[in-house]
């Protein structure tokens, strides 16, 4: 009988023994040493994180309709991995989502496990295409931005992008209080991604974003506009732009620029007609200027409304020659004339009365040179050339050329007038509505005064006088006094940088001349005829009809109108 | 497991373990005399009567509290089961109601926006006035 290698047994077992310590201490490492990173690791690749998107804030018109509001839609997508037949299933979802085959079929068709077949889709097509349950198609719940009004202020509201973030007009600029707060959802979940029940599971709710109201009356703004687009096409004009405003309040009624646009198709829009002109658009203001000439004139006590000038119908100054827009002998003219007539020569012999850094100063106060503070995305603050001036300049920027303003601007400027001589910023928005239901009023407004009531009262007498017997008398209103000016302006042509042979038409006043209670400003940009009055006085009558029946506006008692060496009254 | 010690009240005729099971709440016939078992018989129902009816008392009521405890637990189970079925049942129907609030809030601002309603009213042969045409009458103290 052979021997037990016994020495070949002891060498085995301390083999084993070794091997069987090195399993121990490596089970020990990972167990005991690194055993808390691992249970990290895991945690964290079970731990799946949901961002809850937040339910956007609508934006509502004064009387609290909806202008913008957020409705449920859904992103449909596919994992072309388990996609099995890419051309019959591009077939059959082309046409419930409104696409032509082939950019289907190529999605389908794509590298990877996830892409978007369509985004924001409604919800009736979401769900006939879920009851065709193909496979390796997918749906994601997604708010899709919905303007019910369709073009009625569009160009104010703005619009969001795809992932309903704001990238214009009042969207973008009231970003953080409509978009709400996103929620978020913490769960454990298996690696088939179905949810570990005695896991995490914690929910941070989403909070939705508050409801912005503006001060934008929407059947008010839908005529507005509807006036605005038939006075392009009546005038042959590129665009134009409607004001309306309380003087009070500053509150806007109604802002339009023409010709508009369906804010739901905001991406299929040309930029250029995307431009709120009320508030983006510079143009040099032409006469309606004049009357800040004539407030600063007679607040400085530089002339009395009884001073008599002798103005003829072009006057050279220092080597400019300016003249008036219609050919005339020289003629005795008090303010109120210079102001009826729309006297260019008159308003330049005020404004040398009354010097450049007197004017400057006015046009400073009045709001020109800084935003109107509104705070609209992209709005400009216009443009007033830098003291000191030549000769030239104050006779040319005493009647509206050679400086840039915005309609908002020069509307503001009215309403200081027809506001007793205190300037008020304008507003497009009057507070906002928490999830609550609770309104919450946006600060009371800035406000400061630029000229006393007086002048403002002096002013005024002026402006109804332009209606009742100057070159504003097609902006007349039967039964109403009517205050309010006439702009002619020549536009600058962009390519040689010089004036060319294109106008600006203005007018811009309020009613009733003794009782304020509303402010308009309509502009046309080019058109055939030029003349402010002609073009642009029509369209604010018209607009001034609305705003009496709108707003309720009772006539007032007349103002008594300057005295005129014209003979006019 | 051993009963509380109140419960075993009842005399023994020989003194039993502290681990013996206590006897049954049949009343103590120590009390009246008369009844009181022979030392003979006394010595043999430890052994051969008080045992088993010591465990099928127990059995028994420990089968009616554990029935009890499956049954109050399934039931209990079933309740917030069925609660929580509810809640989401009912969470859905919430969301689904909110939903339909914003569309139908959608739907009737878009069928009252000016423009359509325009749009009807001269589908309908309907025409706005003339400037001027409109005249307006006024109550004193009813406007701005």
């Amino acid at each position: 009988m052979r021997r037990p290698p016994v020495g070949r047994l002891i060498a085995l077992l301390a083999v084993m023994l070794l091997g069987l310590t090195g399993v121990v201490a490596r089970l020990s490492m990972l167990q005991v040493r690194e055993g808390g990173a691992y249970e990290e690791q895991g945690y964290s690749q079970r731990l799946h994180t949901f961002t809850l998107p937040a339910q956007r804030g609508s934006i509502l018109d004064a009387s609290r309709q909806p202008l913008a509001l957020s409705v449920e839609a859904r992103d449909v997508y596919a994992d072309p991995r388990f996609v099995t037949d890419a051309g019959a299933e591009a077939a059959r979802i082309a046409p419930v989502l409104g696409m032509r085959i082939a950019p289907v079929r190529r999605a389908l068709e794509a590298e990877g496990s996830f892409v978007y077949l369509a985004r924001q889709v409604d919800l009736a097509s979401a769900a006939r295409l879920q009851a065709i349950e193909l496979p390796g198609i997918g749906f994601l719940p997604a708010p899709a931005r919905s303007y019910p009004a369709g073009p009625i202020a569009a160009h104010v509201l703005g619009a969001v992008n795809i992932d309903g973030v704001g990238i214009g007009g009042l969207e973008y600029q009231y970003e953080s209080t409509l978009e709400g707060t996103p929620g978020e959802l913490r769960q454990e979940m298996s690696p088939g991604g179905v949810p570990i029940a005695q896991g995490t599971d914690e929910l941070s709710a989403p909070v939705p974003g508050d409801d912005l109201v503006t001060t934008l009356d929407r059947q008010f703004q839908y005529q507005v506009q509807e006036a605005c687009e038939a006075a392009v096409r009546a005038n042959h004009a590129e665009d134009g732009t409607v004001i309306v405003m309380d003087p009070q309040s500053g509150d806007v009624f109604a802002m339009a620029s023409c010709p508009s646009f369906d804010a739901n198709a905001y991406a299929q829009t040309p930029p250029r007609d995307r431009r709120n002109t009320a508030l983006i658009d510079a143009f040099e203001p032409g006469s309606v200027n004049k009357v800040i000439t004539a407030a600063a004139a007679i607040e400085e006590d530089a002339v009395s409304l009884g001073h008599t000038f002798q103005v003829p119908d072009h006057m050279m100054v220092s080597g400019l020659m300016i003249h008036d827009s219609h050919h005339h002998p020289t003629e005795a003219m008090k303010l109120g004339d210079i102001i009826a007539e729309s006297s260019n020569i008159g308003t330049a012999k005020v404004a040398q009365q009354l010097g450049d850094r007197a004017l400057a100063a006015y046009l400073e106060r009045f709001g020109f040179g800084r935003t109107t503070g509104t705070g609209f995305p992209g709005e400009t603050s216009g443009d007033v050339p830098p003291l000191e001036w030549i000769d030239a300049t104050l006779a040319t920027v005493s009647y509206g050329q050679g400086l840039t303003v915005s309609p908002m601007q020069m509307a503001s400027v009215y309403a200081t007038i027809a506001n007793d001589g205190v300037w008020v910023e304008p507003r497009l928005v009057s507070g906002v509505v928490d999830g609550g239901g609770t309104f919450r009023p946006s600060d009371a407004p800035a406000t400061r005064r630029v000229v006393s009531a007086d002048t403002a009262d002096t002013v005024t007498r002026m402006l109804a006088s332009v209606v009742e017997d100057g070159t504003g008398t097609l902006a007349q209103i039967r039964g109403y006094q009517v205050a309010g000016k006439t702009g002619t302006a020549l536009k600058v042509d962009p390519e040689t940088g010089r004036y060319g042979r294109k106008y600006v038409a203005s007018f811009i006043g309020f009613l009733p001349a003794s009782d304020p209670q509303v402010v308009i400003a309509a502009i046309i940009d080019e058109p055939a005829t030029i003349y402010g009055g002609v073009a642009a006085a029509p369209l604010f009558q018209q607009v001034a009809q609305y705003s009496i029946q709108r707003l309720g506006i009772t006539p007032g008692d007349p103002v008594t109108l300057p005295p005129s060496a014209l003979g006019l009254r | 497991m051993s009963l509380p010690a109140r419960q075993v009240a009842a005399p023994s005729p020989r003194p039993a373990p502290s681990r013996t099971p206590a006897p049954s709440r049949t009343p103590a016939p120590a009390r009246t005399p008369s009844q009181r078992p022979t030392p003979d018989r006394a010595r043999r129902a430890p052994a051969a009567l008080a045992r088993p009816r010591v465990h099928l008392g127990f059995v028994a009521l420990s089968g009616i509290l554990i029935t009890a405890l499956v049954v109050g637990l399934v039931a209990l189970n079933a309740v917030l089961a069925q609660t929580a079925f509810h809640m989401n049942a009912a969470q859905e129907r919430l969301s689904d109601l909110r939903r339909t609030n914003v569309e139908l809030t959608e739907e009737a601002a878009r069928r009252s926006s000016p423009e359509v309603v325009a749009t009807w009213a001269r589908r309908n042969h309907m025409v706005t006035p003339a400037v001027g045409e409109v005249h307006v009458l006024h109550v004193p103290g009813s406007g701005r």
